[in-house]
């Protein structure tokens, strides 16, 4: 149903049930929010979107008000300039002076609201809270006395991941977000995913940047610097710039990564063909043991720790292939070394993901072996863009070319595949269908149609084995399953990514990525894949060489120790 | 299943007992004032001396300040009401009672009987202004009945409205006539019950849900407890009835964890009324049911807030909501929920027993009924009274309460504490009213009445009322959370000395204070709810009242009524000081200096004021101005 | 032991239900004087509300501790009609001889401090309770005697 008000002097039609908000946002009149998220219920916390009803002394917040047919709105009327405008200043006087030394300069929106809102003068003062910096996690930073109690992070971490590691504690102006006891988020529950910071408007959690730590070898004379990206990343990073030049984004990332100063690129998805296989390696022995069933993906790190700290008894069901950010190091320190006649030890391995949980991934005592480590430094979009930016490098110009083929850079569409949800159980099943029956896999599965869904479950029969699939993003949706699986036997294999898409809409993702952005990514990453030859894994003729050559053969090797790894229970509070 | 005849049982007013009578008032002020032992001590005394008599303990009369508070009734006299009874004073006090002699110190009025011979020279009941200016209808029972016994309560005429209720009236008609009779919520806003009662009964829901708000948590209210504590079974009527009004079946009363005692007799009232069958299924074979639980408070003053208070009992933390959807169409558990406050549901069964038009004939055009207000501070009696609305200020505070504690002279007034207005000696002639309050700028408040007297001053009690805002304050929104916080730190600037280290300070409180109002205002208007939008309810009204004292606080950095004690200059007279060195280990600041034996000084600029040496000195030697 | 009676005391209520979050809390407090981590854990898991929602949940209330009462508990009123008559004077003597602040222990686990909303006692102001012992009208001067009686009698035994 429609029917009139008035905003700011003028007729406006609307929808029943539209809030005050959503009719401003269609009509193209900006008020500032910094509590509402889209896709939540509002909250009415900052009380920064307050408009004016004609004939009313108390302000109302648009976000949290459906419209009404006597309402005669005013966005921008005096009153409502300076309540704003004192708003954000009593969040000032509360706020650590800190810009020019803060993780979200320039890319934080309460500056943004001081700078539109033209706060230019300390009018309020007194006491600001303070309190310690957590520090503790390798992943993620939380700086309280930035935080400006929106609780965003809150709800995403509970609504969408299902996590609830954060939560106001206190009240009054004691109030602030922590987790459970006040315990350093490193001995909490959190999962690392990123989903939090992602929304956070200022600087109260951020990510833990490495790459000042990484750039000291650089200078080292006894270092190779290697770096590998997943194909997600130049995804990405085309839709951040904006370049056009599709067909060699790759080599655009790759020149731009060797003008930093990295020698050895190479991307991940080599290691993703490698991976799968020893995911089908897994499989297969499971199906000769009987189980246990189903095997769950392994390749999300965030989705690895829940089940260590949630769900002990599922540990067993883990796929024990490492990931294929954790398997990159393994070809940069055992396949590509070997090549240049290198020590493992020579090469500073640098993995850029979209991912913060792979930081956490990366520094899991099972991923050091005799003192070396499978990636040395994990690094998020977000950083790389910025290191785009530190070494000056004017990506426009940058001259599609490869300079140097690695061993590494012949794959499968696997890679580009399996940061889509849904795309590791495709590209699985594929290689699955030729490991276990030796024919080309018949069921009709493909990537696309799990986007923007986060939970499907269908069977498929490869030669006489009838297999239930299940593939799940976000990880709020995993719980219905697990609750099933106590009395169902029909599910065999479960992908899961903690975040929404998957990867695509990871924790490293750059701030404000729309989901506009993301769905673009999405596309180009699915466009790139079907201009790919190489289809399925196992026609990976690399593949086979390095087997061979280097791992020897799939799965029982001395190399399986090198590409597997094992979870542990953890003791955190849930 | 027991029916109306049944439970009609004994008289409890008999004027001609036999045996002695005693009643004392162990409601919380009592029980703080010691009470307990003065029961005992009564108990010991009869049984040392094999004297058989009645000793029960009753709710109170209201008069905390004469806590604990023991009637004595012998046979054949009247009965009499002694004050401070404390434990050791008992035995002498009814040694002297027994052998008819009038304990005089301690007695403090006697109820009329004709039958009965009184005591001499102790005035009668409605003699004294404190019971004769008051119209007691829902404080009634209070003081008299023993609120651990249903049978008194019953005796009483209690639970006779619930059954006219249920057995004559549908749910729609018990609305309409609470609505005809002008009943407004007592909590402040004056919500016409009625109508509150008719959206939720109208509502289309399975289950609906009556929730009492017995939080009461801002400073200085204390009027629903006194009524649970004397009267439990009349706030269970009430919301019996109101249960029925509406259509639901379960009740909650939230009360808050601190009222220990009002919790237990609630919970032994909720018990006797199940054991008689007006509590639980088919209640007196109406076809009706009702379950009343407890949930107590944990602590926080905004769950007074109904929103908060519906968050709490469903076991989140008492955040506030946006409203609408108010409770009454999406309340607890997100199904139409009625919340009213104790001494709005305790007016109910006397409306519903006299009719509407009995109750719309008292009190003020808009305003019906009675109102009750808790008085501390500086009165003379400090307690709990019972007025006809209407009645103005003056007549409570300087004929029922006795006026201000020793002469002094009354400075201001705090209607409804820390989010009520401040009211001046010019102002008491406003009769009470919702109406006639609001278009003099005030507003009732919940009935919490904070007396100050020329011994306090208005900034430092702003200070306290600010202070505790923002440590009331969820936290949720950015006005109330940050703005209670401005303004308390605005207080303590104004009740400070410079800070030394702090060199901008004295520009830092001009431009401070020069921030109030606009601060205050923008609280007003956007916080999320009531508390936010009234944290500064007392400072805007006092600023308007008490511009001197700011003025005072601000430039001259005096305070006259000299309570803020870090605007207090300290000094060492030269010649009472007699050199003992006592005070300086003392000062924190090491702001006395001197040498033995000669005489000591204080430097100005490292002082405190903390008061310290003043404790001190020996010898009177320091000099406060 | 403890963990044993908190089974035991959860089961008095209706597993998963939020709802029963703080009168379980409260009965926590009202045995132990203080809510432990374990309990947490329980609660957690018996309620099935995250651990981080019964941290917020219970530090939202004045009601709750997470450390241990002290052998004597003193609470002080800070109501408005003991703030008229001189709490804040009292408090800062307390704080000073107890060398303890608001909701802290002292390192000999002797005494615990809590500042207290209204009492109740508002016509005895000030009011200061000692394990529930009420004491009205207080001085500073019967204020240290409380004190150093306590005192005594601990070195006594
Ligand atoms: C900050 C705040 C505190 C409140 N405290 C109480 C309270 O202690 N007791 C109460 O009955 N109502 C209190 N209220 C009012 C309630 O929200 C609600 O309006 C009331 O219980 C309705 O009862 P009534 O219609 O019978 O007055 C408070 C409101 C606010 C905004
Ligand atoms: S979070 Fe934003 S406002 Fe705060 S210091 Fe950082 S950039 Fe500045
Ligand atoms: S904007 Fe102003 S404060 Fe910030 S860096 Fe530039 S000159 Fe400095
Ligand atoms: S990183 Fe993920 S799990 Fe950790 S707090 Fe943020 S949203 Fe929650
Ligand atoms: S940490 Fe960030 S997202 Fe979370 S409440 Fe604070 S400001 Fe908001
Ligand atoms: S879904 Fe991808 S980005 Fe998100 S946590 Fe898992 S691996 Fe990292
Ligand atoms: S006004 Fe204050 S108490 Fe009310 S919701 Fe906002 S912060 Fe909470
Ligand atoms: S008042 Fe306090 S600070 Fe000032 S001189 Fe005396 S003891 Fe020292
Ligand atoms: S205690 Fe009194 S007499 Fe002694 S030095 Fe101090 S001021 Fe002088
Ligand atoms: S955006 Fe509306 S209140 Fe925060
Ligand atoms: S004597 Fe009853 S409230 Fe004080
Ligand atoms: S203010 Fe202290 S007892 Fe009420």
């Amino acid at each position: 149903m429609t029917f009139e008000i008035e905003i700011n002097n003028k007729p406006v039609k609307v929808k029943r049930g539209e809030t005050i908000l959503e009719v401003l946002n269609r009509i193209g009149i900006k008020v500032p929010t910094l509590c509402s998220m889209k896709d939540f219920v509002p909250t009415g916390m900052c009380r920064l979107c307050v408009v004016e009803l004609e004939g009313r002394d108390m302000l109302i917040p648009a976000c949290s008000f459906k419209v009404e047919e006597w309402m005669k709105i005013k966005t921008h009327s005096p009153r409502v300039v300076l309540a704003r405008k004192t708003i954000i200043e009593l969040l000032l006087a509360n706020h650590p002076d800190d810009c020019l030394y803060c993780e979200r300069n320039g890319n934080c929106e309460l500056q943004q609201h001081a700078e539109d809102m033209h706060v230019r003068e300390r009018r309020i003062t007194g006491q600001k809270n303070t309190t310690f910096l957590d520090r503790s996690s390798i992943a993620l930073i939380h700086e309280p006395s930035k935080c400006i109690l929106c609780g965003r992070c809150i709800r995403v971490c509970t609504e969408q991941m299902g996590v609830s590691v954060l939560s106001f504690i206190r009240r009054g102006v004691a109030t602030s977000v922590r987790p459970a006891l006040e315990k350093p988020i490193n001995s909490s529950n959190c999962v690392f995913c990123g989903q939090c910071l992602k929304v956070c408007p200022t600087a109260a959690l951020s990510d833990r940047v490495n790459f000042s730590e990484m750039q000291v070898f650089f200078h080292d004379p006894h270092k190779k610097m290697a770096v590998t990206y997943s194909p997600a990343v130049s995804a990405i990073i085309a839709e951040y710039f904006g370049f056009k030049t599709s067909k060699n984004v790759n080599a655009v990332i790759q020149n731009i990564l060797r003008k930093i100063g990295f020698e050895i690129v190479f991307d991940t998805s080599l290691a993703t063909d490698i991976m799968i296989v020893e995911m089908c390696g897994d499989f297969i022995k499971r199906l000769r043991e009987n189980g246990p069933f189903p095997m769950f993906s392994s390749s999300c790190p965030a989705w690895v720790k829940y089940v260590e700290q949630t769900h002990e008894g599922l540990i067993k069901n883990l796929c024990t292939s490492k990931s294929f950010s954790q398997i990159s190091g393994v070809v940069a320190k055992h396949v590509i070394a070997r090549q240049k006649s290198l020590l493992p030890e020579d090469i500073y391995l640098v993995s850029i993901l979209p991912c913060t949980a792979a930081k956490f991934e990366a520094s899991r005592p099972q991923m050091t072996l005799m003192g070396i480590s499978d990636v040395d430094s994990v690094i998020t979009v977000r950083e790389f863009i910025r290191m785009i930016k530190m070494y000056g490098i004017d990506v426009d110009r940058i001259v599609a070319e490869i300079e140097e083929k690695e061993v590494a850079s012949t794959a499968s569409v696997a890679g580009k595949l399996v940061n889509i949800s849904g795309g590791t159980t495709e590209v699985f099943l594929k290689a699955l269908s030729h490991f276990l029956v030796g024919k080309p896999f018949a069921a009709n599965f493909s990537v696309p149609r799990m986007i923007n869904k986060d939970y499907k479950e269908f069977q498929v029969e490869i030669g006489d084995y009838k297999l239930g699939i299940a593939v799940i993003n976000g990880l709020s949706n995993v719980n219905v399953l697990i609750q099933q699986l106590s009395n169902r036997d029909d599910v065999h294999f479960v992908e899961v990514m903690a975040c929404t898409n998957g990867c695509m809409g990871g924790g490293g993702l750059p701030l404000s990525w729309s989901k506009e952005a993301e769905k673009r990514s999405i596309k180009s990453l699915l466009e790139w894949a079907e201009e790919d030859t190489v289809k399925w894994v196992h026609h990976n003729t690399l593949l086979k060489d390095v087997y061979d050559n280097y791992l020897n053969a799939p799965m029982p090797s001395e190399f399986h120790e090198r590409l597997h790894t094992y979870f542990v229970k953890r003791e955190v509070l849930i | 299943m027991a029916t109306f005849a049944d439970l009609d049982s004994t008289q409890i007013y008999r004027r001609h007992v036999t045996v002695p009578s005693i009643k004392v008032g162990m409601g919380t002020c009592g029980t703080i004032a010691g009470a307990n032992r003065t029961f005992e001590a009564i108990q010991q005394y009869l049984s040392e001396r094999s004297i058989s008599a009645n000793c029960v303990r009753v709710g109170c009369l209201g008069l905390c300040s004469l806590e604990p508070l023991v009637e004595v009734h012998l046979p054949g006299r009247c009965r009499l009401l002694l004050k401070n009874v404390h434990h050791s004073e008992v035995f002498p006090i009814l040694d002297d009672l027994f052998h008819q002699i009038l304990p005089e110190e301690y007695a403090f009025a006697q109820y009329r009987d004709e039958a009965l011979s009184p005591w001499n020279n102790v005035p009668f009941v409605e003699e004294l202004p404190f019971f004769s200016l008051q119209n007691r209808v829902v404080l009634a029972n209070c003081g008299k009945i023993n609120p651990f016994d249903i049978e008194e309560y019953l005796s009483a005429g209690g639970y006779k409205a619930f059954q006219k209720a249920i057995s004559v009236y549908t749910s729609a008609e018990v609305c309409d006539l609470i609505e005809e009779s002008g009943l407004r919520g007592r909590s402040g806003g004056g919500f016409p019950t009625g109508r509150k009662w008719k959206s939720v009964l109208y509502s289309n829901a399975a289950q609906k849900y009556v929730i009492c708000n017995a939080e009461e948590s801002d400073p200085g209210a204390f009027m629903d407890r006194a009524i649970i504590e004397g009267d439990p079974h009349r706030v269970l009527e009430g919301i019996s009835i109101a249960a029925y009004a509406v259509g639901a079946t379960k009740a909650y009363i939230y009360i808050r964890t601190e009222y220990t005692i009002a919790i237990q007799t609630l919970e032994q009232a909720i018990r006797q009324a199940r054991e008689k069958g007006l509590l639980g299924q088919n209640i007196l074979n109406s076809g009706f049911s009702l379950d009343i639980s407890i949930k107590k408070c944990p602590g926080a003053f905004v769950c007074g807030e109904e929103t908060a208070l519906i968050a709490s009992i469903e076991g989140k933390r008492g955040m506030p909501e946006t409203k609408p959807p108010y409770p009454s169409a999406q309340g607890l558990f997100k199904k139409p929920t009625v919340v009213n406050n104790v001494e709005t549901f305790a007016n109910v069964p006397a409306i519903i027993q006299n009719g509407p038009a009995w109750f719309a004939a008292i009190g003020t055009a808009q305003s019906k009924g009675t109102k009750i207000f808790a008085i501390s501070g500086k009165t003379k009696y400090t307690g709990v009274v019972e007025v006809n609305m209407g009645t103005t200020l003056r007549k409570i505070i300087f004929d029922i309460i006795g006026g201000i504690k020793d002469n002094k002279r009354l400075r201001a007034i705090f209607l409804g504490g820390p989010i009520g207005h401040c009211l001046t000696e010019s102002e008491m002639d406003i009769p009470i009213g919702f109406d006639e309050l609001r278009q003099a700028g005030l507003s009732m408040g919940s009935g919490g009445m904070v007396v100050l007297d020329e011994d306090n001053c208005i900034v430092d009690t702003l200070r306290y009322f600010s202070h505790f805002m923002q440590h009331q304050s969820c936290g949720k929104c950015i006005p109330c959370r940050e703005g209670t916080r401005r303004l308390s730190e605005i207080f303590d600037k104004l009740t400070r000395k410079p800070d030394p280290l702090y060199k901008s300070a004295p520009i830092e409180r001009i431009k401070a204070i020069m921030q109030l109002e606009p601060l205050a205002d923008v609280m007003r208007t956007t916080s999320l709810c009531g508390l936010g939008q009234s944290a500064a309810t007392p400072v805007l009204s006092a600023l308007q009242k008490f511009k001197s004292d700011f003025e005072e606080h601000l430039y001259e950095r005096k305070c006259s009524a000299n309570v803020c004690k870090q605007l207090r200059s300290y000094s060492i007279s030269p010649k009472a000081c007699t050199g003992c060195g006592v005070c300086v280990p003392k000062c924190p600041t090491e702001a006395i200096k001197g040498s033995l034996r000669s005489t000591y000084y204080i430097i100005e600029e490292l002082c405190i004021s903390c008061g310290k040496c003043v404790d001190a000195c020996k010898f009177n030697a320091i000099l406060i101005q | 032991m403890h963990d044993d009676n908190i089974d035991s005391l959860l089961k008095t209520y209706p597993a998963g239900r939020q709802e029963y979050l703080i009168p379980a809390l409260q009965e926590i407090q009202h045995r132990w004087g203080f809510i432990s981590e374990e309990a947490v854990k329980k609660l957690a898991e018996y309620l099935r509300v995250p651990s981080s929602v019964i941290y917020g949940v219970a530090t939202f209330y004045n009601q709750f501790r997470f450390v241990r009462q002290g052998k004597y508990h003193f609470q002080i009123c800070y109501g408005t009609a003991c703030y008229l008559f001189g709490t804040s004077t009292l408090l800062e003597e307390l704080e000073s001889m107890l060398g303890i602040k608001d909701g802290e222990i002292s390192d000999d686990g002797l005494f615990s401090l809590e500042v207290a909303g209204c009492l109740g006692g508002c016509a005895q102001a000030p009011v200061v309770a000692v394990n529930g012992e009420f004491y009205t009208h207080v001085t500073l001067h019967q204020l240290r005697q409380i004190v150093e009686n306590i005192r005594l009698e601990e070195n006594l035994r």
